[in-house]
């Protein structure tokens, strides 16, 4: 500071300049419906946001918006919140990249073994489980995904197939 | 009208405090009414900072409305560890900012008149005279360079500019409104003055 004081220019003259600042002035009038129209745009936030499903959210959970307001006002919980997030995306790329990982575990059925459903037998599964189920896998063997499906492991559980047989003989026209 | 005066204006101590602090009170209860009456008394310099900032009435406009809206919503969280005023201030000048860095290379100056004032100032009086080299400049003249060269500032060298030479604010209140120190406050002062006495040296008097 004192090395700027003793070179301190004369800002007299800017300073003069600079009062012509405080001459410019809106268009007459203008400030008579300022508030006005602030107050009526806050009402119709407030209509909005009491009408909207953003509204109902947060009065249901009226720390969720002031959660927001922190992030929104404060920049440092807005850091930490990024930099968690970052944290978390970084810590899942890094658990996915790893095949021996315990979490791809639980994405496996319990018999790791994909061949094991293939083989297993009818008689093995369930004595409510038709013979036919035997023969749809037969049948989709070229697909590789069914071939691999045991009829016990659909997600809709048992597929109550059943096959009758048609006697085309006797009748006639 | 003048919109804001050029004396060192305390913005800690408003006129009555109490006042303020029961209306603060009250409106974060959501008494519109209570919040109505502080706009009032602030709307003058908020616009004036923002248009100052913007050199554009219709941005000034937007902003300053928006910045009364936000700083509403986020009335809740106004602990009182600041005035009010410096509270809604420093909300106005974020916003301000954040417009302008937006804005970037998109200026457009919407220069409000000069009001009638302005011919009689003593100050401008004294600038116009016969030793100013540019004394054929006229007042809108003058504005638009001054204008220009406030535009060429960065936000933070013409934000002190503003408060300050314009707004009369005091050091202590810029630093508390910038959320920096004192001396980042000056310096960026000093040069920022530095600079536009270079860029506006034609139209200056030499002393």
């Amino acid at each position: 500071m004192s090395n700027m004081n003793e070179h301190q220019p004369n800002f007299e003259s800017l300073r003069r300049l600079l009062a012509l600042k405080r001459h410019e002035t809106p268009p007459p009038g203008y400030f008579n419906n300022f508030s006005g129209q602030v107050m009526a745009r806050i009402r119709a936030g407030e209509t909005e946001a009491a009408d909207g499903w953003s509204g109902r959210l947060f009065a249901s959970m009226p720390w969720l918006l002031g959660l927001l307001q922190a992030v929104e006002t404060k920049p440092v919980f807005a850091g930490g919140f990024a930099t968690a997030l970052c944290a978390l995306l970084l810590f899942g790329a890094v658990i996915a990249q790893r095949p021996d990982s315990a979490s791809i575990a639980f994405l496996q059925p319990a018999t790791s073994e994909p061949a094991s459903f293939a083989s297993a037998s009818p008689s093995a599964t369930s004595a409510l489980q038709p013979p036919v189920n035997q023969f749809m896998v037969a049948d989709n063997s070229t697909n590789p995904v069914s071939s691999f499906q045991s009829p016990s492991l659909t997600p809709f559980g048992q597929i109550p197939v059943g096959a009758q047989f048609v006697n085309y003989s006797g009748s006639g026209n | 009208m003048i919109m804001a005066e050029p004396v060192d204006r305390n913005v800690t101590e408003p006129s009555a405090p109490t006042d303020e602090d029961v209306l603060v009170r009250r409106a974060r209860k959501g008494d519109l009414a209570a919040y109505d009456e502080l706009v009032q008394r602030y709307q003058e310099r908020i616009y004036a900072t923002v248009y100052h900032m913007t050199s554009n009435h219709e941005d000034a406009n937007d902003l300053a409305q928006e910045s009364f809206i936000k700083a509403f919503q986020a009335l809740k969280s106004f602990k009182g560890g600041s005035s009010f005023y410096t509270w809604l201030y420093r909300i106005a000048v974020n916003k301000t900012i954040n417009f302008l860095k937006q804005r970037k290379n998109r200026i457009h100056m919407s220069l409000n008149d000069l009001d009638f004032n302005a011919e009689h100032d003593p100050d401008l009086i004294a600038l116009i005279s016969d030793k100013t080299p540019r004394r054929e400049a006229g007042l809108t003249e003058l504005q638009e360079k001054l204008n220009e060269a406030l535009m060429k500032l960065s936000e933070p060298h013409r934000l002190v500019v503003v408060l300050h030479d314009v707004q009369g604010l005091s050091h202590d209140e810029i630093a508390k409104v910038m959320n920096c120190n004192i001396g980042t406050v000056r310096s960026r002062l000093f040069y920022a003055r530095q600079q536009l006495q270079a860029w506006l040296s034609d139209y200056l008097k030499a002393t």
